[in-house]
């Protein structure tokens, strides 16, 4: 009573006491959480293109030729789907089996520069060589390791070198295997989490000077090797937070070295810097928002810079243009 | 509001925010650990959301306990680390994220998640479990699954074997096929064990019912039970109960489907339509309904074979000592047992024809059961189609069936009834049918048979019309017996009545060959004899058509017309009455016997008529016009509507038959196909006189009294005996032909005389015109008036030189003829 005639008394002005913004406090903190306004990480945006279906079922990977020709991996249709530049379905390739020109379960694939397109035919513990046609060329068997059959699930091919990557993804090494011989040249990596080892490396990509980039799905991260081999960096880790995995699947990257890698449970896609730094996410333009993806597997990016995300539940590949990044 | 109470209330709110203890729908997990090693499946417990209760830039905050969703589970198991793909994808395995049904009871070790659904944690989990000596067993697995242990713990019921109504499990008396284990079959522990994996594989499979192999198409019944295939390796048709096919005329009932019989795929007919393989009340063959001697199982779908039971076509009454192939009679095991048993052949065939076929002729043979019906010989064709016609280059339609309009059935490969199949003894017959002497429901065994309702889907002839229909354009006519000899007996020893319309002729069942003829005749081994057999058979002296009979010069038959180089759209006949492009001519090349009049259908009553060139069965009409004679002899249809066309130029004259141009048609003014009783030329006038047998047929008009009595010319004959050759002047055909006759045959000669035909062409006004008249009567001139003016420029030329048109100008003009 008191302290009220005090007030009253006191003040020509009338000044409001802090604790009456409580409530206001309140709403505002609920607001930001309930929210959570994406202002708060860069976005690099992407402009959808078109989707390409075609019957895939548990498609994985993606690439695309010089002459742009896109081939998808059909997995459980156990074919490769060719489609042209417009994303228009052309032809496909593969049956089921274990012949020449046929699959088992293929995961991953490559094109190199003169168009020959490589298959890890997971199933059948190889590796398979066709034209650009689709027709057969040639097979790499992959060997077992102490009696653990290979299970091939990505190959890249570097042509500077004459050699293809391989990943055995359950013995969870690389395997080098040179070009003109068809024979193995080297082993990278041994089971673990140090540097140089894997747990399950699945899908890998080259940049520019041809440094390996191996999605190392249960480790959560990408590692790095140089061509010779040897450990560079790790990019990513274990999380939820940005810069961070909970599984990582593809690995793109784009002409300005810029690192793309899919998470599939999360559905999204991370982009790193040439340095392995966090740079952004990509973004949905329309919705101004982190752009989600259902199962975001196999990745690739041309030289038109669009980007192709192989979205395996979906069953479809979906094309965008990689656009500016957004704060 | 006192500030302290605004203090509080504010403390309280704030207190809200704090993560992980506000949220009133988020549960404390049992043993939350946020390490790597255990939110990689946890979602929930990774710090970001359990620790500090929010989301993060890039995903939202999640509260729901998501481990061991498929989608959780997809994220590794997508080839990444483990490709399970084919067995998540393409699933229809044991079903998650739902409910289980009030009538499964899920044991307590197999946790179901917070709403009470299947998870894939239900079945499987990544942490120590008891295992079996075998990971297989166990590897992942809340328990052992020896055996399909597991199974058996959710779904008691499915247990048990024949015992329980149920699928056999255990040891079997038959291998497993490998093909049911590279689908994936599993064998229990034993030899030959079957458990329920090794029909049902609770993930990859993209069969119905989470099963290795389809049974919608009964391919899984069939893996293990090769016997019950209908088809052999070779694919000839087995005498089983179909499978694989929609019910067309069965019907299964909807309280069969509500005991569980189910169809396959698009509706068809599959094992399971008559076997339930859980949970069956009747015990030791799975059956839906009981197969007793009442055959209750059979008529359950095919109801509409109940009255076969009231036929000569139930043994128990026609041939009750007779047993099938299971040593059972009719009344032992039921009426349809006589001719059917489901997975084996209840009679033994012998016949390479069609399953249908063979079936009848089991019992319908000389040395079998039913030999009163004996259906050897010559019998209607079978295993073709009614749409498919081979006749059409002659415009002879013998099958006019519509493939919209037809009610008989045909019956595919399968013996099911296709629109597209083939004739087989059930298009026409419906074994399981009424009897006309049997609907009133009582068997009776001994009447005799109306030969025209015995078990046929139709009447006949109406049966006949279904596929020949235009053929009953014969009723009321001069060949419709019933009509003209209605006590004629046919080779059954009908009468017309009996015999029915097109029975008179022909007999579906032991006819002879050719047209399935039913007249007593011996059939003349030569190309198209068959057909002159049964004209004449009928058309002799003694026959019933005595007063119509060829006895004179008529129209030659058993030529080729392609080898004489004449082209038709008639139809020629080969050997046994085929139709043949390079057949030859017979009676029925001009005569349709089903039609009296070519232009036009008569119903009424026209038995009893005189023919003219207009009816009389042709098959062209050829008066007016005529038609059927030009249809070979092109290039003599030209004296259509010249001089020479008597329809122009004397109407009112008649040949000899007393036939006026407009009855006897352009043609049979001259030329008369039958009985002319001239040799020469089939000729139709009398011969007048003349110098040779030419002449002679000009002179017919050509003289006082005939129709061309102002056409007589002074001199008719070129003087004779010159021996004029005409040596590569004498094809026919070409324009300088110039033929010279025998004196009496008018037979074509090498060298000869000259006769009237040498220089002219009755047929054609000008030669340099092959066409016909224009309905005029033409003044002549050395170009035209019939002459064949190329001819003779050529041969006259030789005796006369260059003067020749000159002196065949005057040719006829005695005063200008010189020698």
């Amino acid at each position: 009573m008191l302290r009220k005639q005090r007030f009253k008394k006191s003040s020509t002005i009338k000044i409001i006491p802090a604790y009456h913004f409580l409530p206001l406090l309140f709403f505002v903190a609920v607001t930001l959480i309930m929210v959570k306004p994406a202002w708060g990480i860069r976005r690099t945006n992407v402009k959808h293109l078109f989707d390409m279906t075609a019957n895939l079922n548990a498609a994985s990977d993606v690439c695309v030729s010089k002459d742009g020709r896109i081939y998808v991996v059909d997995g459980l249709n156990h074919k490769i789907r060719v489609f042209n530049h417009q994303g228009n379905y052309i032809s496909s390739f593969g049956t089921k089996g274990s012949g020449n020109g046929e699959f088992r379960f293929p995961l991953g694939i490559d094109v190199d520069d003169s168009g020959q397109v490589y298959i890890a035919d997971s199933g059948n513990h190889r590796v398979q060589i066709f034209n650009p046609g689709g027709s057969y060329i040639a097979e790499i068997k992959i060997p077992s390791k102490a009696g653990k059959p290979s299970d091939p699930t990505d190959v890249v091919v570097d042509d500077t070198r004459n050699r293809c990557y391989i990943v055995d993804n359950d013995n969870h090494r690389i395997l080098v295997y040179d070009l003109a011989t068809l024979t193995l040249i080297d082993t990278y990596g041994t089971p673990g989490t140090d540097k140089r080892a894997f747990r399950y490396p699945f899908l890998i990509t080259l940049n520019k000077a041809k440094y390996l980039y191996i999605v190392d799905v249960i480790n959560t991260r990408v590692q790095v090797l140089n061509p010779d081999g040897l450990f560079v960096a790790f990019i990513g880790g274990w999380g939820v937070e940005k810069g961070e995995f909970f599984r990582p699947k593809g690995v793109a990257i784009d002409k300005e070295s810029r690192v793309f890698v899919s998470d599939s449970y999360m559905g999204i896609i991370q982009v790193f810097d040439s340095n392995g730094e966090f740079h952004a996410v990509v973004g949905d333009p329309e919705k101004g928002a982190v752009k989600k993806f259902v199962t975001p597997t196999g990745l690739f990016i041309d030289n038109h810079n669009r980007l192709y995300v192989v979205e395996m539940l979906a069953n479809k590949v979906s094309v965008y243009h990689i656009e500016d990044d957004v704060e | 509001m006192h500030r302290t109470n605004y203090f509080y209330i504010g403390l309280v709110m704030i207190s809200m925010l704090l993560p992980g203890i506000s949220q009133a729908d988020v549960k404390t997990p049992k043993n939350p650990n946020s390490a790597k090693g255990c939110a990689i499946c946890h979602y929930r417990w990774i710090d970001t959301f359990f620790i500090e209760g929010r989301g993060s830039d890039l995903v939202e905050y999640h509260s729901e306990k998501v481990v061991a969703t498929p989608e959780m589970c997809i994220s590794c198991h997508d080839g990444s680390v483990m490709d399970s793909r084919a067995k998540l994808n393409n699933d229809s395995g044991h079903k998650t994220n739902m409910k289980p049904p009030d009538n499964i009871k899920i044991p307590k070790i197999f946790p179901l998640d917070e709403a009470g659904k299947v998870q894939c944690a239900t079945c499987h989990t990544a942490h120590g479990v008891p295992s079996g000596t075998d990971t297989k067993d166990s590897i992942f697995m809340r328990t052992s699954n020896t055996n399909s242990a597991m199974c058996r713990m959710c779904h008691p019921g499915r247990d048990g074997g024949l015992e329980t109504g149920n699928h056999p499990v255990g040891t079997v008396n038959r291998k497993i096929p490998s093909k049911m284990i590279a689908l994936g079959a599993i064998v229990g522990k034993k030899k030959d064990q079957v458990v329920c994996e090794t029909c049902h594989t609770a993930h990859g499979s993209p069969h119905e019912n989470f099963l290795i192999d389809s049974a919608g198409d009964s391919a899984l019944c069939l893996d293990c039970h090769r016997d019950k295939e209908i088809f052999t390796a070779d694919g000839k048709r087995k005498p089983y109960h179909v499978l694989n096919v929609v019910p067309q005329k069965a019907k299964i009932p909807q309280r069969l489907v509500k005991q569980g019989a189910k169809l396959g795929f698009d509706g068809v007919i599959t094992c399971q339509t008559c076997h339930k393989v859980h949970n069956n009340k009747i015990k030791q063959t799975l059956l839906l309904v009981k197969n007793d001697a009442r055959s209750t199982l059979c008529l359950t779908c095919h109801a509409d074979k109940r009255h076969m039971t009231d036929t000569q076509h139930n043994l128990a009454h026609s041939a009750p000592q007779e047993k099938n192939l299971d040593g059972k009679t009719a009344a032992e095991a039921g009426v349809c047992s006589a001719c059917h048993l489901p997975h084996q052949a209840a009679r033994k065939l012998h016949t390479e024809k069609n399953f249908t076929t063979q079936l009848c002729l089991s019992c319908h043979g000389k040395r079998n059961i039913a030999k009163k019906v004996d259906v050897a010989g010559g019998g209607h064709p079978l295993t073709v189609s009614p749409f498919e016609k081979k006749d059409t280059y002659s415009g002879l339609t013998i099958i006019d069936a519509d493939q919209g309009k037809l009610t008989l059935p045909l019956f595919n490969k399968f013996g099911a009834r296709s629109k597209k199949g083939l004739m087989t003894c059930s298009t026409c017959h419906n074994p399981h049918g009424t009897r006309a002497d049997s609907i009133t429901g009582k068997a009776r065994k001994d009447v005799k048979a109306d030969k025209t309702t015995y078990f046929l889907r139709e009447q006949a002839p109406d049966i006949c019309g279904e596929c020949h229909r235009s053929k009953f354009s014969i009723a009321n006519s001069k060949h419709d017996l019933a009509k003209v000899r209605p006590a004629s007996k046919n080779t059954l020893s009908q009468t017309p009545s009996e015999a029915g319309l097109c029975g008179n002729c022909h007999v579906a069942h032991g006819g002879r060959k050719g047209f399935l003829w039913a007249r007593e005749l011996e059939l003349t081994e030569k190309e198209g004899g068959a057909l002159e057999d049964l004209c004449v058979s009928c058309h002799n002296e003694k026959g019933l058509a005595g007063e119509k009979v060829i006895k004179g010069p008529s129209h030659p038959v058993g030529i080729s017309p392609v080898e004489k180089g004449l082209n038709t759209s008639l139809p020629l006949f080969g050997m046994a009455d085929k139709i043949s492009k390079n057949g030859v001519m017979t009676c029925g090349t001009c005569h349709d016997p089903h039609r009296w009049d070519p232009l036009k259908t008569v119903d009424a009553g026209h038995y009893d008529i005189e023919g003219s060139a207009q009816n009389s069965f042709l098959r062209l009409e050829n008066s007016p016009d005529p038609k059927l004679c030009q249809n070979c002899h092109t290039d003599k249809a030209y004296v259509e509507g010249t001089d020479h066309d008597l329809r122009v130029t004397a109407p009112f004259s008649k040949n000899i038959m007393e036939q006026t141009p407009a009855e006897s048609g352009v043609c049979g003014v001259c030329h008369l196909v039958h009985n002319s009783g001239n040799q020469t030329k089939l000729w139709a006038q009398s011969y007048a006189d003349g110098s040779d047998i030419m002449e002679r047929m000009c002179n017919a008009c050509h003289s006082e009294g005939g129709s061309a009595k102002n056409r007589i010319p002074r001199v008719t004959s070129h003087p004779k005996d010159k021996l004029i050759i005409n040596a590569g002047r004498d094809i026919k055909g070409r324009l300088d032909f110039f033929p010279i006759f025998h004196q009496t045959s008018g037979k074509l000669l090498p060298v000869g005389d000259i006769s009237c035909p040498s220089c002219h062409n009755a047929h054609q006004w000008d030669s340099r015109i092959p066409a016909k008249g224009k309905g005029v009567n033409l003044e002549g001139n050395a170009t035209t008036s019939f002459l064949r003016s190329q001819a003779m420029r050529v041969l006259c030329i030789d005796c006369h030189g260059p003067d020749a048109l000159l002196k065949i100008k005057f040719f006829h003009d005695p005063s200008k003829r010189t020698n």
